[in-house]
Formats: C-alpha cells, structure tokens, sequence
C-alpha cells in the first residue's frame, strides 16, 4: 500500500500526469489521488511543468534545418568513411609499397649501395686515375 | 506507395546511399537540433552537435540493430552522448537570455507574474546539472517513458528516476528561492 511519502516521492519522479507513472504505481496511486493533500501536490507539480514547457526552446525553422542538413553534407564530403572498397585500395597501396621496399632491400642486400658513381667523387677520382696510370707511366 | 521506413533507410545509408541520408535527416533533423538545445540552451552548439550526430548516423548506419531499437532511440542516445559531452567542455555555459519569449496577450498582473515565473524557470533549468536537465527533456518536452529515456542516456531506470526527482526537486526548490527572494 502507497503511503502518502511515497505518493510524493514519487510524483516528484513522474510527474503531475499519473497516466504517465509506470502502470504498478499508477494502480497503488489511484485511491490516494483524489485526497485534498494529494490533489494540492499534483496541482503544484503541474504548474512547474505547464511554465518548464512554457520555458522551452522554439522548434528550429526550416531555413535552419536545411543549413544544418547542407552542413552536415558537407562535413561528410571532407571526412569520408572508411568503406570495404577504400580500405582494400589502401592495403593493395600499402602491399605494393610494402614489395617494392622488400624488393629494393633485397637489391641492396645483393648489389651493394646503388648510388650513381657521379654522386661519389672519390671513386670516381680513383676510377679515373686508375685509368690513366698506364698512358702516364708508359 | 509505401514510405521507407527508418530503419530501411538506415540499410541503404549503410551502403553508402547519401541520398537515403539526406532522406532521414529531412525526418529527423529538427528532432535533433531541438533535443541538443533543450540539453545546451545554446541554439549554435546545438546546431554543431545535431550536424555531427548525423555524421555520425552516415559513418556508422552498419552497427544498427533494428531488432534492439528503433532509430529514434538511436539517434536519440547519439544526441544525448554529444550534448552532454560538449556541456561538460570547459566554457560551455548555457544561455538562459533565451528564453524570454515576446506575449502577444495584455500584460495583466497575473500575465506577469507567469512570465516572471517562467523565466525564472529557465534560469532555473539552466543552472541544472546538464544530466538532471537531460532527463527532465527527454521525459516531459520529449514525451520519452522512463525505460526509453533511459536507454536514450545510456544508464539503468533507477538512475533515471533520481536524476529526474532531483532535477524536479531543485527547479522547485530554484522558482520557490528566487520568488521569495524578490518578494519583500
């Protein structure tokens, strides 16, 4: 049985409206609602809530709800998701790097540095000079 | 012809169709920006937040589950978790100003005094802690049931019913300070 605290209590929860209390409570409640104190209660409750609807923000026209759709449009235009197909580009992109560098360090590996003799001056002096020796010397 | 639902519209967006967006948010936009402003009381965050809550409905439309929710209570929790993210940034103040709304009746003394009480009350709502205010949205100005207002904030019916007692509480307690307050 609902005292009358709880009657309170919870209709500072749900509010002066008891078709919006859940249906066990409403039940318990029903025989209290029509005592005077109860009624004062509800009364009270329900005028916080006709000045909180009273205090409510306007409904957006539709000028600011078509800015706020294009604006969103275009958010999404400069921050694409990721989608299968992007996420296969990149790995195939990112595979082929991934070969290309495995590729070249086996090169390397092999080979030695692969800088252009042009770029190094003291082989290429050393280069020269070993082919000149023999003109010089003979 | 049969419109498309929500949810089927969330399908097509999930395969990338921004026409199937665009759809939705001609639904459910006005919806958004005015659940944010209700929470923020600042008409241009509100507009960020909406804006990017449907950024978010684009990029994640996948991980919809119309068999636990309807898009509603999606959107709504997106909102929700948006708002309240950018009312606890450093800064963030909502904006009480707004709501002294033109009345065209004759200002009768008793005209006044409901105005005065109302605008009491929006200073009053303002000053909220921006969950206690979220709740009292979603279940008086959004009409949601204390389960669906719930899962709207991501937390259990009980936490739900305090936050919405104690918001009450304290706009009660607000309107009846300030009016003693001014009444000699």
């Amino acid at each position: 049985m609902m005292g009358k605290e709880e009657f309170r209590e919870t209709a500072m929860i749900y509010g002066a409206d008891l078709t919006r209390w859940p249906a066990g409570l409403r039940a318990e409640a029903t025989p209290l609602a029509a005592e005077p104190w109860a009624v004062a209660w509800l009364a009270e409750l329900a005028d916080l809530e006709a000045d909180l609807a009273a205090a409510d923000v306007d409904a957006p026209t539709p000028d600011r709800v078509g800015r706020a759709i294009a604006g969103t449009l275009d958010r999404i235009a400069a921050r694409p998701r990721l989608s299968l197909g992007r996420l296969v580009a990149w790995a195939v992109a990112g595979a082929g790097g991934l070969a290309a560098s495995a590729a070249f360090g086996m090169i390397l590996a092999l080979h030695g540095p692969l800088a252009p003799p042009a770029l190094d001056p003291i082989a290429f002096v050393i280069e020269a000079g070993d082919l000149a020796l023999p003109g010089l010397g003979g | 012809m049969q419109a498309d639902t929500d949810e089927s519209l969330l399908k097509r967006i999930s395969a990338g169709d921004q026409r199937a967006l665009r759809l939705l948010m001609d639904r459910h936009m006005a919806r958004a920006i005015r659940l944010a402003e209700r929470v923020l009381r600042d008409s241009a965050a509100a507009d960020d937040v909406a804006q990017e809550a449907f950024v978010r409905v684009w990029k994640h439309a996948s991980r919809f589950d119309e068999d636990r929710a309807q898009f509603t209570t999606w959107l709504y929790r997106i909102v929700m978790n948006l708002a309240l993210d950018r009312a606890r940034r450093p800064g963030h103040a909502p904006l009480d100003d707004a709501l002294d709304v033109a009345d065209s009746a004759p200002d009768g003394e008793e005209t006044l005094v409901r105005r005065e009480r109302v605008r009491l009350l929006g200073s009053g709502l303002a000053a909220l802690p921006e969950r206690q205010r979220a709740a009292l949205t979603l279940f008086h100005l959004e009409g949601l049931t204390g389960r669906e207002g719930a899962a709207a904030m991501n937390v259990s019916e009980k936490s739900f019913e305090s936050l919405l007692g104690r918001g009450r509480a304290a706009l009660k307690a607000w309107v009846s300070a300030s009016t003693k307050g001014r009444t000699p």
